[in-house]
């Protein structure tokens, strides 16, 4: 067999080297006869796919993302067809909204759903992980969350708290309104209730602050509250009333005192030792190391300043980023455990624009301190990471400084070319907030 | 037969012409497309500009030419994107283009071509021959691997394909030649 022909079914199998690609590409080109093997060859590869690869229902769905809202669109032969044959089908479906994010009080989020203050919601699930927010259905009716806390909006109608602490207020216009839990569900007749999810979702305490409310558990039985009573659901059904008496002050969502949560205000960047800006995305912070001399590598840096407190009485501090797929580069070209280091550097450091900030412009790792450590499965598409090391608090603490910028960057590589780059939420990501600093006094 | 609306019309006509074709666009964008995943997006993305713009569509003589030509359109985009992310590990533009224009004039005799592949040849092959083919299109699989299973140089493994291949592509010229 010739060398050529070698190449072209090594191609196929995408197991061809730089180099090996680049003979291939320059063969092509120069030997029609070379090309029509080639044909031949990925002509084979198409009948043998019919063969082989199992007709699944053509029904696959393409995501347009826009800044704050999904798009989705069906296309492909059989449900194309079904698509287009609905009279009046609107091409770009968008989904109902059925609440509107009233307010965020130091909120940080992760969802699918848009997260920004007065953002339309459509049904989702939405997970508060730092601070309080408030949520309006359409119908009406307010939850107030706090962290940490997972609720599912499902209709104008219905919500489902899964996780943490909430305070829901129902107007006349939203009598009826549910609050479903993981142990049953509450149904509001008059007008708030408070309500905490504990022991992971099998205890959902229910407490009337004004008004009345009816309790179901999935057993089938129900319990009438009346203001001021409170009940538990849980595995065995709903628990006695407990009618607090007057005095008792009302139990107030606590919240965790003096913590203050600052964000980069637009100063977040990813910069690539190539300089090549088409590679880097605004609303991501990239991270990557490649193979060899390194052109694609991407560090990602980020500031936070705060002029108005005493940095050196911080009690606690906490570093939170978001993880989000980015879709750039291959999972499996990755160790399974990715490590990542971060670093932070006291005081300005020189960078007057963070648009286009170039390799050689931006603050060096060797000049910076290491103030944390972390580690990401490959597996792991999204989430929310917390840095919380008593290197980073003693950085804040001791540096006599109101601006602190920090340099992300990935420890490991990769085990073959164009391997996945890791990205994080900016400022500017659609979905999930950027880097948040949290400080305890 | 009830007197149909401007817009059902439009939707008839686009469908008609469309799943005619569908299936030989098909095959034209995953011979250039070498990736299974990625040749069902591209597809997807020309389903949906074809949709979109076949208001611009002067006559419909001129879909297949208009539809190919956005298929190759749609197939140097999907280049460029997977050059990007991969870096240089895929073929040049030139070389893509020179293909595209190759493949949309044979496009035909290569679906002809295709069908006898499935119809006849395929039923040719021993039993080793097509337990080889088609392991390599099982996700699960990797060529190591299968080299092993079938006790051969992974060298030896690709060259025993490449002419397995061959002979189909052999078989089914003979075959739609002889129509």
């Amino acid at each position: 067999m010739k060398k050529e022909d070698e190449l072209i079914i090594r191609y196929l199998d995408q197991n061809l080297s730089e180099e090996e690609i680049q003979i291939l590409d320059q063969s092509l080109r120069e030997n029609s006869a070379l090309r029509k093997k080639f044909y031949d060859q990925v002509n084979v590869g198409t009948a043998l796919e019919e063969e082989f690869c199992s007709k699944l229902p053509e029904e696959k769905v393409i995501s347009f993302k826009r800044k704050s809202s999904t798009v989705t669109v069906l296309a492909f032969a059989a449900s194309f067809i079904l698509a287009i044959g609905i009279i009046g089908y609107s091409f770009f479906n968008t989904k109902e909204s059925i609440a509107t994010l009233a307010s965020n009080e130091n909120a940080a989020w992760e969802s699918s759903l848009p997260t920004l203050e007065g953002s339309e919601l459509s049904a989702g699930l939405m997970t508060l992980k730092s601070g309080v927010a408030t949520i309006r259905f359409s119908s009406g009716a307010e939850v107030v969350l706090e962290a940490p806390a997972e609720i599912e909006l499902q209709t104008a109608m219905q919500g489902k708290l899964t996780r943490g602490n909430a305070i829901v207020h129902v107007p006349d216009s939203a009598h009826g309104f549910t609050l479903a839990t993981p142990s049953g569900y509450a149904v509001d007749h008059g007008t708030a209730f408070g309500v905490s999810i504990m022991e992971k979702g099998k205890i959902s305490d229910f407490k009337v602050l004004e008004g009345e409310i009816s309790l179901h558990s999935p057993k089938g039985d129900s319990l009438f509250l009346l203001e001021n009573e409170s009940a538990t659901l849980n595995d065995y059904g709903i628990s006695k009333k407990i009618v607090l008496r007057a005095e008792q002050p009302i139990p107030v969502l606590e919240k965790e005192n003096n913590t203050l949560r600052i964000q980069t205000a637009g100063k977040c960047q990813s910069i690539i030792r190539n300089d090549e800006i088409a590679y880097l995305d605004q609303d991501f912070l990239m991270v990557k190391l490649d193979t060899g001399s390194n052109p694609y590598e991407r560090r990602a840096l980020f500031n936070f300043k705060e002029d108005q407190v005493d940095w050196s009485k911080i009690k606690k501090s906490r570093l939170r980023l978001n993880l989000v797929p980015c879709g750039v580069g291959h999972r499996v070209y990755l160790p399974k455990t990715n490590r990542f280091k971060l670093y932070a550097l006291a005081g300005f450091t020189g960078v007057e624009s963070w648009e286009n900030l170039k390799w050689g412009e931006a603050p060096t790792t060797e000049s910076a301190t290491l103030v944390g450590r972390f580690e990401i499965p490959r597996s792991q598409e999204r989430g929310s990471i917390t840095i919380e090391s008593n290197e980073l608090l003693e950085f804040l603490k001791s540096n006599n400084a109101s601006e602190y910028t920090f340099i992300l960057t990935r420890e490991t590589s990769e085990t073959k070319g164009s391997g996945m780059v890791h990205a994080f939420a900016s400022d500017s990501h659609p979905e999930a907030s950027g880097p948040t600093l949290e400080l305890s006094f | 037969m009830k007197a149909l609306q401007p817009e059902e019309e439009k939707n008839h006509r686009f469908l008609n012409l469309f799943t005619a074709l569908e299936s030989s666009i098909h095959a034209y964008v995953r011979r250039l497309v070498y990736r299974r995943e990625d040749a069902s997006d591209v597809m997807q993305k020309i389903a949906i500009i074809l949709w979109k713009k076949f208001d611009q569509l002067q006559s419909d003589d001129n879909f297949r030419k208009w539809s190919f030509g956005v298929a190759r359109f749609e197939v140097l985009a999907w280049r460029r994107d997977l050059a990007r992310e991969r870096e240089r590990l895929v073929l040049s533009t030139e070389t893509i283009e020179l293909m595209a224009e190759e493949l949309d004039r044979n496009a035909e005799q290569l679906d002809l071509e295709k069908e006898a592949i499935l119809q006849h040849c395929l039923g040719k092959l021993k039993k080793d021959q097509r337990s080889a083919l088609q392991d390599m299109y099982d996700d699960e699989s990797n060529t190591p691997a299968l080299a092993q299973k079938f006790g051969k140089s992974i060298t030896g493994f690709y060259q025993w394909i490449y002419r397995i291949r061959q002979r189909l592509a052999e078989c089914a010229k003979q075959v739609a030649d002889a129509r």
